[in-house]
């Protein structure tokens, strides 16, 4: 295989990452906002509830949950919803010999199961985040908004959320940045993303540098999302001047 | 993009009507799936150079499941996860040069944990080291790290070996790689495995040590227990055995001494 053929078979892996990394911030960062809710509740069943989630999900490895997902419905209630998937869409579908619509749809039961994972983990660690951006706020500004004779919505929409929204953005971006390296974890029920397409190469071609190569779309991805987080931080620096 | 987003789309609407769970798994006259569990093993089951899967244990698998009136799909495993991908339903069998006569690292007896099929292929564990060892003899073991992969048949031959330290890896060629990194001293492989790779590509500085190959031991394919395949599956391969099928395939992944193309004796 030559280097360019090498770089798109990874490639394809990456693209894969990259549906993890997206759908995982589609579904997780909204998710949050309401576990962040419900853990700041005044009313105490639900904040104990909401809580006691955020517990067990942020005190799991994300490995171990992809395993508990991935096969409990199948171990305990005797019915693989994932590998269900991947019949239906076999014996329904045509699916091409290779490339990237070949993986997705030969592993589209595991990649469920992976999408399920991270959007529940990463929503507990987002919600984390929202509850102190949140709670940073300071009691005065709300009664300052309450004498001003805004509602309480009002307040929060005009005066909490536009704070808070710049004060997660330094934690946001950490946690994203180390979503997009977490989607490695996939390949422990070989979903073929990029570390385990590399590894891959490494099984049938005998090479050994391609895992070493995928750090470099790693890093060129991260470089990117620095950037753009550096300009989202600029552009939200409003409130100073 | 489109393309992208609509296949994604797809999926999550089909997980939808796969989590309503209530839907019966196959309408009536549609063929039933079964899904094969594989790891990445040549000349078993491997990719050629367009990407696609081959090799004797894919098609014979394809063969046997066809002939039966199934559609099949393959699916890579984790080998350490072989029983619960089986116990879950997750696959419907192991089909990848599973040796059936041997003890898990637990010491129970793999047949007591699945129902395996008629054997289909000899095989030995060999012990595969860097050119330039001095390894000849088991003594020569004593204090050296071995690499297996982990739940294999190879990592209680290698186990069995006096004073070494045992390590393992997801995959029997991962094996190999860590003798290239000099972080193991020896790999024990399957000979079907070894004869394939060692020599080749990043491997061409590797060798075999014939002197301290295993004793013969089977592969078979494995079901969950009490599964209704094995009986079905051990008739079509005396079916495919006696038709000349299983010796063509053997010829063309040259396994012609070691498959097994007369099950008579087994029954």
């Amino acid at each position: 295989m030559s280097f360019l053929e090498i770089t798109v078979f990874l490639a394809n892996g990456f693209i894969i990452s990259l549906i993890i990394f997206a759908v995982t911030l589609l579904i997780g960062v909204p998710l949050g906002l309401p576990i962040a809710f419900c853990s700041m509740s005044k009313f105490a069943p639900i904040r104990a509830i909401s809580k006691t989630f955020v517990w067990i999900i942020r005190g799991i490895p994300l490995m171990l949950q992809i395993f508990i997902i991935y096969y409990v419905p199948g171990l305990l209630f005797g019915n693989p919803i994932f590998s269900q998937i991947d019949r239906y869409i076999i014996s329904n579908f045509t699916i091409p010999n290779q490339g990237l619509s070949h993986l997705i749809f030969t592993n589209a039961g595991s990649l469920c199961a992976v999408l399920i994972a991270f959007s529940l983990n990463y929503a507990c660690y987002f919600s984390e985040i929202y509850r102190g951006g949140i709670e940073s706020i300071s009691q005065g500004q709300y009664e300052a908004g309450y004498v001003l004779g805004l509602t309480k919505s009002q307040v929060f929409k005009k005066i909490v959320l536009k704070q808070v929204v710049k004060r997660i953005v330094p934690p946001m971006s950490n946690e994203i940045i180390t979503l997009i390296k977490d989607t490695a974890l996939a390949n422990c029920i070989m979903l073929p993303e990029i570390i385990k397409q590399a590894k891959e190469l490494a099984a049938t071609q005998a090479l050994i540098w391609p895992l070493f190569y995928t750090g470099v779309f790693y890093l060129i991805f991260v470089g990117v999302l620095t950037i753009l987080f550096g300009r989202i931080e600029k552009k939200l620096n409003y409130f100073k001047s | 993009m489109k393309k992208l987003l609509a296949i994604l789309m797809a999926i999550v609407m089909l997980f939808c009507f796969a989590a309503c769970g209530s839907e019966p798994e196959t309408e009536s006259g549609a063929k039933e799936t079964i899904v094969v569990g594989y790891t990445i093993y040549d000349p078993m089951n491997y990719l050629d150079e367009n990407g696609e899967l081959i090799g004797y244990d894919t098609e014979l698998a394809k063969a046997v499941f066809e002939n039966l009136g199934y559609d099949v799909i393959f699916k890579e495993i984790v080998w350490d996860n072989k029983y619960t991908d089986l116990n879950s339903n997750t696959i419907d069998c192991v089909w990848n040069g599973f040796t059936c006569n041997t003890k898990d690292d637990d010491g129970v007896a793999r047949a007591d944990k699945v129902d395996f099929s008629y054997n289909y292929m000899e095989n030995r564990q060999v012990i595969v080291v860097s050119a330039d060892s001095n390894i000849t003899a088991a003594e020569n073991l004593n204090g050296k790290i071995g690499m297996a992969e982990s739940g294999s048949a190879g990592e209680s031959y290698a186990k069995a070996f006096e004073g070494i330290t045992f390590k393992g890896v997801t995959k029997q060629t991962d094996a190999l790689l860590e003798i290239n990194s000099k972080t193991a001293d020896f790999a024990v492989v399957d000979a079907q495995l070894a004869k394939a790779y060692v020599g080749k590509g990043d491997y061409a500085n590797l060798k075999i040590v014939d002197t301290l190959s295993s004793d013969v031991e089977y592969y078979a394919i494995g079901f969950k227990k009490g599964s209704e395949l094995t009986a079905k599956v051990n008739a079509e391969l005396e079916k495919l055995g006696k038709d000349g099928t299983i010796e063509k395939l053997a010829k063309k992944y040259k396994v012609e001494n070691t498959a097994i193309k007369d099950f008579s004796d087994q029954k």
